[in-house]
């Protein structure tokens, strides 16, 4: 009865909202940031390849030189922060069961990611991929969705794993 | 100026003790009394704004860490601690939905 009253008082003069804050899980996973951004670092390393057969670097090129290194720098960053969500936030028990190399690939994309921001090598970024896309397939079949490879439809032209989704 | 107000409680992290959409009796000024682990407070969050949570402890330095009891209540690390100059009141009774 007391909550009764209280809810009409409060239609009519609106008391102020205090918040029960919750750190909502949304549920909203998906690898494929991780994979554009592992893309992004291949990209990176090519244009840094395209700068190196000049002798000398005009002011523009420098510029360019400072962007690409940056980009691969975040980019390298953002693979482990996506895979890292998902990884704590997604995978469960049973998944981790079904799954047993998961941790290990986890790491082993971390210690790539590292690698791939150290270097401008193509060798390292190619290895980054492949296990971010290992990641990729493990992550649909956990959720019971097939995957196939396709090449992206843009540079740097790369295999990617993508889910199967049926319309 | 009446020296208590009424709040709506917006969120789950408090629930079961304060389910959402529940009503809470605030009395600001019994903060200046010694706060005990347990008592809900009203408090100015600088992260989260006006939030209700439950003291989960009083450290040597005086500051109030916070909790929620739901298990998607933000952490009490997260939270962080508080000093007493953010906490807005101490609530006395709640009100929940029948």
């Amino acid at each position: 009865m007391l909550y009764d009253i209280l809810t009409t008082i409060d239609k009519k003069f609106c008391f102020q909202q205090v918040s029960a804050h919750c750190d909502i899980p949304c549920k909203i996973y998906d690898p494929i940031s991780a994979q554009i951004a592992a893309l992004t670092i291949i990209r990176m390393v090519d244009l840094l390849g395209e700068l190196q057969k000049t002798s000398s670097l005009s002011l523009a090129q420098q510029a360019q030189f400072l962007r690409c290194v940056n980009q691969k720098e975040q980019h390298g960053l953002k693979v482990k922060e996506e895979i890292n969500i998902i990884w704590g936030d997604y995978f469960k028990a049973p998944q981790i069961k079904q799954f047993p190399e998961l941790h290990d690939l986890v790491h082993n994309i971390m210690l790539a990611s590292s690698k791939a921001k150290q270097h401008i090598s193509k060798e390292d970024a190619l290895a980054l991929l492949t296990l971010v896309n290992r990641f990729a397939e493990i992550f649909w079949t956990t959720k019971q969705v097939n995957t196939y490879i396709a090449t992206c439809p843009y540079p740097p032209a790369q295999s990617i794993v993508y889910p199967a989704l049926s319309v | 100026m009446l020296g208590f107000h009424f709040c709506k409680v917006t969120g789950v992290s408090m629930a079961p003790r304060i389910p959402e959409n529940s009503y809470v009796f605030i009395v600001p000024w019994l903060k200046i009394f010694n706060l005990k682990e347990g008592c809900l407070l009203k408090v100015f969050h600088p992260k989260y704004g006006v939030i209700v949570k439950t003291l989960a402890k009083v450290d040597r330095n005086g500051l109030f860490w916070l909790k929620g009891h739901h298990k998607s209540s933000v952490p009490i690390e997260k939270l962080g601690p508080v000093g007493k100059a953010q906490i807005q009141g101490k609530v006395l009774w709640v009100f929940k939905p029948s």
